[in-house]
């Protein structure tokens, strides 16, 4: 996949797709986890915040992120 | 390093000691709110700690390899630097209730402060912690005056309580070397927090016991028996099992 030239408006429309676990009609967008995407040079650098400080769920939204950007060919 | 651990410590053992009510709550509601406040504690913790591993990792001189899993189930009593307040039982609703208020009044005053300290780590995870904070704040203030301003059975709780309590909340003001060093001033926040505390308890119709012997030592590591058990519990399995891993 071209990186050189990524629109960052298709990237937060594919990580609309992933869903918070417990409810899951809310996206990680919806919610306000994932704070910036950032392309540095080939890495692509996605910044995600907790909803709260011990929210549970983290190491497995981060997971599901990298799942689906490397599905993308990231 | 040690403010982070204390910060961390304080946290991590207000945290365990709410998720004993799990199961247990008066009501279902109260019950999922301890709970809920006890895990906010808990992700605070998680903050410092994983700070707390990052500075021993990358100083040559206090040893390694530190994670937040070993810094919280690893290190002993006289190790852990949390305030004496946080590892007293339980007691009752009321004395719960009690206790959470004192601290996250204190904690919501801190927190502000240390938004502007001159560590950005430090300042990012107390920017993060005070929106929580603010309702934790919110809920037990509530409870206070509910309980103390309630029935006959529950002012009488709730003055057991203050009398139970309130020995251990002077030391959150006293200072110790590492916050002073950390630029944490908390003898400034005594003024402001005795002054809203006293606009709470005297909505709830209660008196500040007279003339008290404040207990310390635990940001300096001496704890009271209370904190053994807690660390028991807390630790048993990877005491049992060292170095077990999922």
């Amino acid at each position: 996949m071209n990186t050189t030239a990524v629109d960052k408006n298709v990237l937060y429309a594919y990580l609309d797709e992933i869903k918070d676990p417990e409810i899951p009609v809310l996206s990680i967008i919806d919610l306000g986890i994932v704070r910036d995407i950032q392309l540095n040079d080939d890495v692509l650098e996605v910044t995600i915040t907790s909803t709260y400080s011990g929210c549970p769920a983290m190491d497995m939204i981060a997971a599901q992120i990298r799942v689906e950007l490397t599905t993308l060919g990231f | 390093m040690n403010y982070t651990l204390h910060l961390a410590d304080s946290a991590l053992i207000l945290s365990q000691r709410n998720s004993e009510w799990c199961g247990h709550g008066p009501v279902l509601e109260q019950d999922i709110a301890i709970t809920n406040i006890s895990l906010d504690l808990l992700g605070q913790a998680r903050y410092y700690y994983q700070y707390a591993a990052n500075l021993i990792n990358q100083s040559a001189e206090t040893g390694g390899p530190a994670t937040e899993d070993s810094l919280a189930y690893l290190r002993t009593e006289r190790e852990f630097k949390n305030l004496l307040m946080v590892e007293q039982p339980n007691g009752d609703w009321a004395q719960t209730i009690l206790r959470q208020y004192f601290f996250s009044q204190y904690q919501y005053l801190l927190l502000e402060q240390l938004q502007n300290n001159k560590d950005e780590q430090l300042a990012a995870i107390a920017a993060k912690s005070v929106k929580e904070t603010t309702y934790h704040l919110r809920w037990s203030s509530e409870w206070v005056i509910r309980l103390g301003d309630g029935t006959e059975e529950s002012n009488t709780r709730m003055n057991k309580a203050l009398t139970a309590i309130w020995p251990y909340t002077g030391e959150m003001f006293l200072p110790a070397a590492y916050e002073t060093e950390a630029g944490a001033d908390v003898a400034a926040l005594k003024d402001l927090w005795l002054q809203k505390v006293n606009a709470v308890l005297d909505e709830a119709t209660l008196t500040i016991p007279a003339k008290t012997f404040m207990h310390t030592g635990g940001k300096n590591g001496v704890h009271t028996e209370q904190l053994g058990f807690i660390l028991t519990d807390l630790q048993y399995l990877q005491r049992a099992y060292p170095g077990a891993e999922w």
